[in-house]
């Protein structure tokens, strides 16, 4: 269990920056969610946490260390893509067994892990089978064991549900919430669904072109979002707008419509 | 006709015989005591060869008047056997391959591939065709001569004459006229006089008549450029004997493929020369009786 | 029979409406035709020739085919008796065997490398792939070059390491050079669908083994490896087969199969008895027996493939 804190984090490929100066801090066992369009840099994020990407400038800590030099391994996290990435020419035993046996468990501890995972995703009776024999729902219970034994210290989660059909995706959204709270490990969930992450996160950090719109818990970003993006990214159906000029009158601010028609003023 | 013919001398450094306080060699005697003096005074190797069933079976048979296989040499018709399984081949191919101690011989392939032995100055001795005179002439790095064939005297007092090798040019049945009155002229140009003297003098070629081989006399060639009239002095040395005229043998490729692997196992050490020239033979005989039946 | 007839009837009348959706493509000349260019170079350039081969395997020829006499099995229990050819079994096994080995490790070597390159990648592929496209005579004209005893760069240097070289008379030596030219000019092609193989592998599937704390060794061997299995397969019989057939004409440039019969294996022996000894019967009857054999290399490797290499 850890908090992550990230300071001033930037990522540039050539002289293209993609992050800009990312502040946040995770407290131990919170679930995070970090959401944007397509292309915002969310993944860029999370997989700079994870130590797939090089970090430009900045810092990322996760519990007391600095990791931002150290490889993915030694982080001590578990990641869950996309496309569940499973080693197909293993067993499901196998892929949930292959970190522990690097990390030389011995054979009844690894046992024990992997039959405690299947266990308590439901996945007991699928462990001799191979990846290609499963449907896509149990594939994704496999990501999520082969993440759970290694008993990290944070999660990731890089849009684990969006290759599932809309039902499925209910369902293994509240199980991922349950599984997190009962482990009550650190987490970082990426998606672009604003359902998902308002139902999800204990906090969102909302991206939009590589840079932290919003960083809040759900109440907060919904009731109160910081930028016209935010809130009209959350929020379903979506939050009406209506162009207005503000300015200031002497007593308060008044909004005039383009018309040029004032109305009454607030604040 | 004849076309691109030559035989088989001994090409020789003459800066390295110098410096090592040699003479030309006559006789294989010779050539182990020259070897000797050539590798004492700094050279990697004594002598070398090519083409070895032609030049070390095949013309050491012919120059010392001994039979390669029955039926004069296969000249008298089918159902030969080879012969050169004897003792003095034995006992000739057994003293080079003594020489491989202490490098007087070093074997260095199957059919020229010897040859930048010679020209680099490695080797101070080198048995192959007289053809080689153009490759030599234009790659050597040192001054050479070449002479004939050296004798053994335990065969023969003395030589007889060398054997040719190379090619013949055919032509074909059943073109017009008209082809066959340019291929006439074609062959007519090729063997003037001044043709063959000029192939001969440029490659080491034996000239294929008389009157190119008297135009390269009165040209001065032989005299300013000594022993390249070694190749045919060598092969009219004497009257031709049955052993000595030449071969005819069926399937004769392959058996130089064999007697190349045999005699590679004598360089190599793993074999003694009689019984490389036994199972030569014996294989040989094997090539003939099928080529006998093909062409019946 | 009747009960097969009412069952199989039972059958379209219940699936009935599967069957009105079946397609039926009306007969025309259209499919034949198209077939036809890729059957005619069957039939030209392989159909035709190994009957002929069988057929001349049976005879014996003089050498420009004029005359010829119906043996039989004759050059077959020739060749079965000829302690020089049996010898040449075994090896082309060895020779064909550090070929594929040879250029398959060079090449998996080199792509696991080309992977892992960013910049210049296309220059070095492009540089890898260049020996491909050289005739096997050319590729062994080189080697012949380099390893040449006498002005050979890489005897110069090995003299230094104390290897007297000279492949014309040591066998070993001129075995180990044929096998270095054959498997260098196959590197290209393996190297090309080894990293293909590697490029299909999902770049999440390793992402996730260096997670799970595999480093790139143990990446390579424990997913990159088996993943790329098929591959493997695949290449292991295309490369035993190019050792088997194509390699005659390096052989020829560079030991004539000697010294001795040391680097003599059964392609060479029918492309030399045939095309420079000119016995064709026993050539083609070699020919036929080399055809048979890669035939049945051929069918065992891929009922294992299918078998074994499944994930």
């Amino acid at each position: 269990m850890a908090e992550i804190k990230l300071t001033d984090l930037t990522k540039s490929y050539g002289s293209t920056e993609v992050l800009h100066h990312v502040e946040g801090d995770i407290n131990d066992g919170e679930f995070i969610v970090i959401v944007g369009p397509s292309g915002c840099g969310k993944s860029t994020l999370l997989r700079m946490v994870a130590g797939l990407e090089t970090v430009t400038s900045g810092e990322i800590r996760i519990g007391d260390r600095r990791v931002n030099e150290l490889e993915p391994s030694a982080r001590d996290i578990a990641m869950v893509f996309q496309n569940y990435a499973l080693y197909p020419h293993m067993s499901v035993r196998e892929n949930m067994a292959y970190g522990l046996k690097i990390r030389k468990l011995s054979k009844a501890e690894i046992n024990k892990r992997v039959e405690e995972a299947a266990e308590i995703l439901e996945i007991g009776q699928y462990l001799d089978r191979k990846p290609r024999q499963l449907s896509g729902g149990q594939r994704q219970r496999v990501a999520m064991g082969r993440a759970i034994v290694r008993d990290p210290q944070v999660f990731l989660f890089d849009e684990p549900l969006s290759n599932l059909d809309a039902k499925l995706r209910v369902q293994m959204r509240l199980e991922i919430r349950k599984l997190q709270q009962r482990l009550g490990v650190t987490s970082i969930y990426v998606t672009h669904d604003q359902v998902e992450a308002m139902t999800l996160g204990d906090r969102l950090m909302v991206l939009n072109g590589g840079y932290v719109e919003q960083f809040g818990t759900p109440i907060e970003l919904y009731d109160r979002p910081a930028s016209v993006f935010v809130a009209g990214f959350l929020g379903s159906p979506a939050m009406n707008f209506i162009p207005a000029i503000v300015e200031a009158d002497g007593v308060g601010f008044a909004r005039r419509h383009k018309t040029g028609r004032r109305t009454g003023a607030s604040g | 006709m004849p076309f691109n013919s030559s035989t088989p001398v001994m090409w020789y450094n003459k800066t390295a015989l110098d410096a090592a306080g040699a003479s030309v060699s006559k006789t294989w005697d010779d050539v182990k005591v020259t070897a000797q003096k050539l590798v004492d005074n700094g050279m990697d190797c004594g002598v070398s060869f090519g083409w070895q069933s032609w030049v070390m079976v095949e013309n050491f048979s012919a120059w010392h008047n001994m039979e390669m296989g029955t039926k004069e040499n296969g000249f008298a018709g089918f159902y030969t056997e080879f012969s050169f399984n004897n003792e003095a081949v034995a006992a000739r191919l057994d003293g080079i391959a003594a020489m491989t101690e202490g490098n007087l011989f070093k074997y260095g392939g199957r059919r020229g591939d010897s040859l930048p032995m010679f020209t680099s100055g490695e080797c101070g001795m080198w048995m192959n065709s007289s053809a080689y005179y153009g490759s030599i002439k234009t790659q050597s790095e040192v001054e050479f001569g070449q002479t004939m064939l050296p004798l053994d005297t335990t065969v023969a007092d003395a030589p007889q004459n060398s054997i040719i090798g190379g090619a013949t040019l055919w032509v074909l049945g059943g073109h017009d006229d008209a082809e066959y009155k340019g291929t006439a002229q074609f062959l007519t140009y090729l063997s003037s006089p001044e043709v063959q003297a000029w192939w001969h003098q440029e490659t080491g070629y034996v000239p294929i008549t008389t009157a190119a081989y008297e135009l390269s006399k009165a040209q001065g060639f032989y005299e300013s450029n000594p022993g390249t009239d070694t190749a045919i002095q060598q092969l009219s040395l004497n009257k031709p004997t049955p052993n000595s005229r030449g071969l005819r043998f069926g399937n004769f490729v392959q058996v130089r493929d064999v007697i190349n692997e045999e005699l590679e196992a004598v360089w190599a050490g793993d074999k003694n020369a009689t019984d490389a020239l036994n199972a030569a033979a014996e294989r040989g005989n094997t090539l003939l009786r099928k080529f006998e039946r093909a062409a019946k | 029979m009747v009960s097969f007839y009412t069952r199989h009837s039972l059958h379209a009348a219940l699936m009935g409406h599967h069957m009105l959706k079946r397609v039926h493509f009306p007969s025309s000349p259209l499919p034949y035709m198209l077939v036809a260019p890729q059957l005619a170079i069957t039939l030209v350039f392989f159909i035709w020739p190994a009957s002929q081969a069988m057929y001349q395997s049976l005879l014996i020829e003089d050498a420009f085919g004029l005359g010829s006499e119906f043996v039989w099995f004759e050059n077959f229990e020739v060749l079965w008796q000829d302690q020089h050819y049996l010898d040449a079994f075994l090896r082309t096994a060895v020779f064909s065997v550090l070929v594929a080995a040879l250029s398959m490790g060079t090449a998996l070597i080199l792509a696991g490398f080309a992977q892992r390159v960013v910049k210049g990648a296309m220059f070095y592929r492009t540089l890898l792939i260049w020996p491909y496209a050289v005739a096997p005579v050319l590729a062994g004209a080189l080697w012949v070059f380099m390893f040449n005893p006498t002005l050979g760069i890489f005897p110069y240097f090995l003299e230094f390491v104390g290897v007297d070289w000279n492949h014309y008379l040591n066998g070993n030596q001129a075995m180990a050079l044929v096998i270095m030219a054959a498997a260098w000019k196959q590197v290209a092609y393996n190297f090309l669908f080894y990293l293909a193989a590697m490029q299909s592998i999902p770049n999440s599937v390793i992402e996730a083994a260096a997670i799970d704390g595999a480093g790139p060794g143990r990446r390579f061997v424990t997913i990159i490896l088996p993943l790329i299995s098929p591959t493997t397969f695949f290449l292991l019989v295309i490369n035993m087969v190019y050792a088997f057939f194509e390699t005659f004409g390096i052989i020829h440039a560079v030991t004539q199969g000697g010294p001795g019969s040391a680097t003599t294996i059964l392609v060479y022996k029918v492309f030399n008895d045939g095309f420079v000894g000119l016995d064709l019967g026993g050539s083609a009857a070699q020919s036929v027996i080399l055809m048979v054999l890669v035939v049945a290399m051929t069918v065992v490797q891929f009922r294992y493939v299918e078998r074994k290499v499944e994930y």
